[in-house]
């Protein structure tokens, strides 16, 4: 322990709980979430300071009264926004396709156009303030990031028809500004003014009783990006932040200058609805869950001769067959394969596990899992010391 | 619930702020915090917070450099893609500006990031506090600040033994910090700095007061130490807060008297002892070391003609390199940074300061309308404040250096949603020397959810004119880099929320 391996885990691999704290009215909130992880020489195995405990995100919400049809709400903090998730809520097995974080504000409108149609809006900036120079890189703080302030600008817009139709579009810059006078960029280089902007459609379909089927795709702009913070906090599969981003997709020749394209889609759905229909499925019986997705990526552009054309895929499956209130069999899978410096990175893994819960609506699991991995060369290059490829997890957790 | 200038409770005159109470200023128009102990007979558990959260830029023109160290060859100089020629307009976060909190140059004028929860759990009689508190979020930095995730920063145990006694009796064990020369109606004034000093400790304080007629005679008293001490041969990092291993084991001791009338003001004499004599240093036998406080202040509640706050102190600083941050004068924790703000490097901690400072703050509308003003109309609130004070040190470059802050503030509720407010200060870090000068002014655009809410949403725009010998610290820890030329336009986006 921990497990050494690549790619996407069937479960989350922390320990810790979250404390999220809400006080206020009708008209204004406040929240405020605090961590805290295992990370003492008893359980962690060493004091990892890096993991907390501390304060993650706080804001203060405004919800004032309705403008006739048009609902406004105001959010100011330290918080981030999620957007283009395929999966339902606007997740997914592979995540949202823009997170932005910062200090900032939030302006959020919902206006009924007509009883079906809806039109949403939402309007943010975000400041990540930046990193001192001479911050010891690799001292507690095991992840080395770029450090230059972030300043991010986002918009998004989108109209729901029915509550079963969605079409949204998202737009996300961050501009970073590089006055680091001895560090060169993680691609060593010397460090310039540079900026991240994403573009970014997301449409859904939801329907009772067969489910959700979420397509979202759009493109990745890079300019001199390797200066650019982490104020863009995730792009395609959690990916954090130009840096990562850089390096995963358009290579560290690129000297942070590509685009890249990408289209994600999901679809959800249980069968018990489909064969309760016309019939109403309240949840409370027997039921298979079953989500499919997968997400297609190409460089479109790029400095780099090694990632020209380059392009990958990620594909995923997670069932859950509820057989009773108390009891559930899991099986899910994924693989990811794309173009690296080294050939072709590839991890796939099967893993099939069980759970544990106190109810059919119950928040609370208990979960073990048997984790199967393949790798590919390119992902398990050390041959010393040679990534697993049986894992086993056994966790739970609850949430109130 | 009071407004600015009226009396929060009817229970002991404070000498200082409260321990749960938040040290940076209540937004406008100012009123009590609210974390009075529980009122139940039953045991119930109490939840409050505050937060502050601010976006802050600062705008600045950046000179044309061209650095010339490209460690990748295969990059050449000159070509204009990779060349770093700058010049223009440059954003920083944080702003570049001297505005250091541990510092006499820090104002308050800009906000900086602040949370806690506080976590009460008692009845009248007694009750436990634990306050989690931080100056980051994590979601938010740019990296895992470890000293600025506090934790549970404040614990402590208050007993009200006056029904025990037959007169007032209050006693706090436990962790918790000591606040006293609070310039301001509720916190601890314009500035956020307590004007007389600010204990760190974990002991215990016992107030306790006899009425005599309107007069109200308070006598405080509280000893305590600081749990542990920087083990020897640490090394300074930035996950210990870049402790000195040189500093000993410290104790403080301190003692209040005070003399309220009525709900009209307070007198209150202060006296503050913190010491070390510790044989534990990495440095070898090292002189005990002493820094003690004695200090006096004043403060009128006069009802509609305000709130005035006028005090000064002396401290008095011995050996005190070895004294720990369990006592902070003017913010500065202990002797090691008392000794690089005031007293010198060549001091060996032996000096002493004259401080003085004052706070007067003033409801035009209950001015002219006494108590048919409730806070429920437009109203237009003034606030001057000052500090100085004058340096005597062994280390002749800094002894008779003297510095001063001053500055003003107006604030005019026009709505109860919208307020605007300009501020102004002024601070001299070596007393005529116009080099070592500059000015904020500040310029805000308040919103809030109604007359007396608990919330702002803030504007800002503070342009910084600063002189020649002004600089902004960088580097981490602030100070350890180039300095660096401060910001002229800073921008802040500001929401707070206290419950």
């Amino acid at each position: 322990m921990p497990a050494l391996s690549a790619g996407k885990n069937a479960f989350w691999p922390g320990a810790g709980a979250n404390l999220s704290l809400t006080y206020g009215n009708a008209l204004v909130t406040a929240y405020a979430s605090y961590f805290v992880n295992l990370k003492n020489t008893e359980y962690q195995g060493y004091e990892n300071a890096f993991r907390g405990p501390g304060f993650g995100t706080a804001w203060i919400l405004i919800t004032p009264q309705p403008i006739g049809t048009l609902r406004l709400q105001f959010r100011m903090g330290a918080f981030s926004e999620v957007a283009a998730g395929p999966g339902q809520w606007g997740w997914g097995i592979y995540g949202p396709l823009l997170a932005v974080r910062g200090y900032g504000e939030a302006i959020y409108g919902d206006w009924d156009m007509t009883p079906d149609l809806h039109l949403t809006f939402i309007h943010g900036l975000a400041i990540v303030p930046g990193v001192p120079e001479s911050f010891p890189r690799g001292d507690y703080f095991a992840w080395i990031e770029t450090g230059t302030s972030s300043y991010v600008h986002h918009a998004h817009v989108g109209l729901t028809y029915k509550n079963q139709y969605t079409l949204k579009l998202h737009y996300a810059s961050d501009y970073g500004t590089d006055e680091r006078t001895y560090l060169n960029t993680a691609l060593y280089e010397l460090p310039r003014d540079g900026r991240m902007d994403t573009f970014l459609a997301e449409t859904r379909w939801t329907s009772y009783p067969w489910g959700q089927i979420g397509l979202s795709g759009g493109l990745y702009n890079f300019a001199h990006a390797a200066s650019v913070g982490d104020g863009i906090w995730w792009g395609i599969d959690w990916t954090q932040g130009a840096r990562e981003m850089i390096g995963k997709f358009i290579g560290s020749g690129s000297h942070g200058n590509g685009k890249v394209a990408v289209i994600s889609a999901e679809y959800d759905f249980s069968v018990a609805p489909i064969l309760w229909a016309p019939r109403s499925f309240s949840g409370q019986a027997p039921d298979l869950r079953v989500a499919v997705a997968a997400l297609l990526h190409f460089t479109v552009a790029t400095d780099d001769p090694l990632y020209k054309k380059a392009s990958g895929y990620y594909l995923g499956l997670e069932t859950e067959y509820r057989m009773t209130s108390l009891f559930s069999v899991m099986f899910k899978s994924y693989g990811e394969s794309r173009d690296s410096n080294f050939g072709r990175y590839s991890v796939y893994s099967v893993n099939p596990g069980i759970a544990f819960h106190s109810d059919w609506w119950s928040t609370d699991r208990i979960e073990l899992y048997y984790s199967r991995r393949f790798y590919s060369t390119a992902a398990d290059p050390n041959s010393a010391q040679p990534l697993d490829h049986h894992m086993v997890a056994l966790g739970g957790y609850i949430t109130f | 619930m009071p407004s600015l200038a009226m009396a929060a409770d009817d229970g002991l005159p404070r000498l200082g702020l409260s321990p749960g109470e938040p040290q940076v200023r209540s937004a406008t128009p100012s009123i009590p915090f609210g974390i009075n102990p529980a009122e139940s007979k039953e045991f119930v558990l109490d939840f409050h917070g505050y937060l502050l959260l601010p976006a802050t830029l600062g705008v600045h023109n950046r000179p044309v450099t061209q650095r010339t160290d490209l460690i990748n060859p295969t990059l050449p100089n000159g070509d204009p893609n990779y060349d770093y020629t700058g010049g223009g307009t440059v954003l920083h976060a944080p702003p570049l500006m001297a505005q250091d909190l541990r510092s006499f140059e820090y104002t308050g004028a800009v906000p900086t990031p602040w949370g806690q929860l506080n976590f009460i759990y008692g009845n009248k009689t007694v009750s436990g506090t634990v306050i989690m508190a931080a100056s980051t979020f994590s979601d938010a930095a740019g990296y895992y600040n470890i000293p600025a995730q506090l934790g549970v920063n404040d614990a402590f145990i208050t007993v009200n033994a006056t029904k025990y006694f037959g007169f007032p009796l209050q006693l706090y064990v436990g962790a918790y910090t000591g606040r006293y020369g609070a310039m301001g109606a509720y916190d601890a004034g314009r500035y956020a700095t307590p004007l007389i000093a600010r204990t760190n400790s974990i002991g215990e304080t016992i107030t306790t007061g006899y009425k005599i007629g309107e007069f109200f005679l308070v006598l405080e008293e509280g000893l305590g130490g600081q749990l542990g001490r920087p083990p020897i041969g640490l090394i300074p990092a930035g996950w210990n807060d870049f402790a000195d291993a040189n500093v000993g084991a410290t104790f403080v001791g301190h003692v209040h008297l005070g003399l309220a009338y009525g709900g009209l003001g307070r007198l209150g004499l202060h006296y503050l002892a913190a010491w070390t004599q510790d044989d534990q240093v990495a440095s070898g036998l090292v002189p005990n070391g002493q820094i003690t406080v004695l200090g006096a202040d004043a403060q009128v509640t006069a009802g509609r003609y305000g709130h005035l706050y006028v005090g000064v102190a002396h401290t008095q600083a011995k050996d005190a390199a070895t004294v720990s941050g369990a006592i902070e004068i003017l913010n500065a924790r202990g002797g090691p940074e008392l000794i690089a703000q005031y007293l010198g490097p060549n001091s060996n901690g032996n000096g002493s300061l004259t401080t003085f400072g004052a706070q007067y703050d003033l409801s035009v509308a209950r001015l002219v309308f006494g108590q048919l003003y409730t806070g429920m109309s437009p109203d237009v609130l003034v606030s001057l404040f000052t500090v100085g004070t004058s340096v005597s040190s062994d280390d002749k470059d800094y002894n008779g250096v003297f510095k001063v802050k001053l500055g003003g503030e107006a604030t005019y509720l026009m709505k109860s949603w919208l307020g605007v407010s300009e501020r102004f200060d002024h601070v001299r870090l070596h007393g005529a020397d116009s080099k070592q000068a500059f000015s904020i002014m500040t310029t805000r655009l308040l919103f809030h959810t109604g007359w007396r809410s608990r919330d702002e949403f803030a504007l800002h725009y503070s342009y910084f004119q600063s002189g020649s010998g002004i600089v902004a610290k960088t580097g981490f820890p602030p100070g350890s880099g180039p300095d660096a030329n401060p910001d002229r336009h800073v921008f802040t986006l500001s929401g707070t929320f206290w419950w």
